[in-house]
């Protein structure tokens, strides 16, 4: 089944609405894939996850979640949203509450019972091995802490389609690599639907089963992957020889104006 | 000891050592004045006078009940009106832009104006009671806490706005669980001030009129001539204002543990 379905999206900016931003995407993502949008920066990337999240509205084309429209008016959007997560690049954590406290804020917007939120915020916090840290606050925490307290906040009602926008980009490789693993290791737990922004050609290749590549002015989709690799992955995939022939290829698409052939070669 | 645990240890107790040292020199240098030009003690009366002054004043329930009582009344209740107002404003013109554009000229006339100006008006409008000092003592604290709060409700990260919107928050909840909590240090912030501007308030409301207050009290040891007792009267002001600004820095510690302007330093693991 589609969990998520672009149709015909483009995004204008400027004034008179004379600047595209993104041309007219049309992408399909079947449940439980995990989908990575490559491109470099200012090619749309984000601003097409952010559509998609209901963080920003679309100049035409439709967007829907698990058939729900996002795009048509606030009542509709909020319900196609219920079942969404999203993962920023900034931690965007409130450091007023504690790391559980903060896992726990979706749960209170819906009106979840307290018993049910702080069993729910333990278990939470337990899956992305912060157990310990529960009672901290976000400035005592490092970043890559705060980025899986983030993660644990965006899982914490269960939804069913995962955003996440550069959710490591900031942090240090070493750490990016270990959370990377531990990314893979929840989505292979919990089996959501993923699309993870990444500029990194070596992140998507290792987090994907499929990586969408995209190019600027405007934003468009110029190759559309399978990564067919084994998982789980170790990091040593990243020195086989299929590892480095993915990552050879989507650093032509990106690179590459002809990239539209690679659909053929890889699709 | 390395340089840097020195300079901890600097920070840390060397106020404790200097404020006395300071202190005593102060009221050496005094006393020294006061010997070498033999002025006159009703210009400048010596220490150990102010200091037998103030010790009547401090074990006089009279002045507490009269005096620094009704100051008290006066300066809490012109602060929670000017709360009332501040905050309430604060977060209108804040969260609304057209309010913004439409008030801000008439705001920046209220700013500019000298507040305590207009006592005389309060004094014809409210009477010579303690209501002319509320109202003063809440124009005057209004403004800090108003634009204070409209910064902070505007200086919301775009990203807590994001997180909110994804994790299907409505308006009340975005309100109370995000807004408010991120604009109390704000609103505390020119609380601050708003103490320290409401105490002047209600004394310069005393100054005009009434017969109560420490403002008048004052007042009327400088027309007796009771210079030594005046003085008191002042450090019973310093005292009074240095109490409530410590109430507003312990609500602080109380409401906004977590901001960088209260909490001890703590440093992330690496």
């Amino acid at each position: 089944m589609t969990a998520i379905s672009i149709t015909d999206v483009s995004k204008r900016f400027g004034p008179q609405g004379t600047d595209p931003v993104l041309g007219q995407i049309n992408l399909e993502i079947p449940e439980g894939q995990f989908v990575a949008l490559l491109g470099a920066s200012g090619c749309g990337k984000t601003t097409l996850l952010r559509i998609v999240g209901g963080l920003e509205t679309a100049t035409a084309g439709d967007v829907s979640i698990a058939g729900k429209a996002v795009t048509s008016g606030a009542a509709a959007r909020r319900d196609a949203l219920a079942d969404v997560g999203f993962v920023f690049q900034d931690h965007n954590l409130l450091p007023w509450r504690t790391a559980q406290q903060n896992v726990q804020l979706p749960l209170e917007a819906r009106r979840v019972s307290k018993a049910s939120r702080s069993e729910t915020g333990r278990r939470m916090l337990d899956l992305v091995g912060l157990t310990p840290a529960a009672g901290k606050l976000p400035h005592e925490l490092s970043g890559g802490m705060r980025q899986r307290v983030a993660i644990a906040r965006a899982l914490s009602y269960d939804p069913d389609v995962l955003l996440m926008d550069e959710p490591f980009g900031a942090l240090d490789a070493q750490t990016r690599d270990n959370l990377n693993l531990e990314l893979q290791r929840i989505w292979l737990e919990k089996q959501k639907t993923v699309v993870f922004v990444t500029h990194s050609i070596q992140e998507a290749v290792f987090l994907a089963d499929r990586v969408v590549v995209m190019q600027a002015a405007p934003g468009r989709v110029v190759a559309d992957t399978m990564i067919d690799l084994a998982r789980p992955r170790g990091v040593d995939v990243m020195a086989t020889p299929e590892f480095a022939r993915y990552t050879g290829l989507l650093r032509e698409a990106l690179n590459d104006l002809a990239a539209p052939a690679l659909d053929g070669v890889l699709a | 000891m390395s340089r840097t645990t020195a300079r901890g240890f600097l920070d840390k107790y060397l106020a404790l050592i200097t404020t006395p040292l300071v202190a005593v020199a102060l009221v050496g240098l005094w006393q020294l004045y006061i010997e070498v030009t033999g002025v006159s003690h009703f210009i400048l009366p010596a220490p150990a006078d102010v200091w037998a002054a103030l010790t009547t004043q401090v074990t006089d329930p009279f002045i507490w009940r009269e005096h620094v009582w009704t100051t008290f009344i006066e300066t809490v209740m012109g602060l929670a009106i000017g709360v009332v107002i501040g905050v309430g404003s604060g977060f209108a013109i804040g969260k609304s832009r057209v309010l913004n554009l439409v008030l801000k000229p008439f705001l920046v006339l209220i700013q500019v104006t000298p507040k305590v100006a207009l006592a005389p008006l309060f004094v014809l409008w409210f009477g010579f009671g303690e209501s002319s000092k509320v109202a003063l003592a809440a124009l005057v604290c209004f403004f800090p806490l108003m634009v204070n709060t409209a910064f902070g409700i505007q200086s919301l990260p775009q990203g807590h706005n994001d997180m909110a919107t994804s994790i299907g928050a409505g308006r009340a909840f975005r309100f109370l669980r995000v807004e408010l909590p991120h604009t109390m240090a704000y609103i505390l912030a020119g609380l601050e001030q708003a103490v320290v501007l409401a105490t002047i308030g209600a004394i310069v409301g005393e100054y005009l009129g009434g017969d109560k207050g420490l403002g008048r009290y004052a007042l009327n040891l400088q027309s007796n001539l009771q210079i030594d007792l005046l003085f008191g009267a002042i450090v019973l002001m310093a005292l009074f204002g240095l109490v409530l600004y410590l109430a507003v820095t312990s609500l602080k510690r109380l409401l906004i543990p977590w901001h960088e302007s209260v909490r001890v330093n703590s440093r992330p693991p690496q």
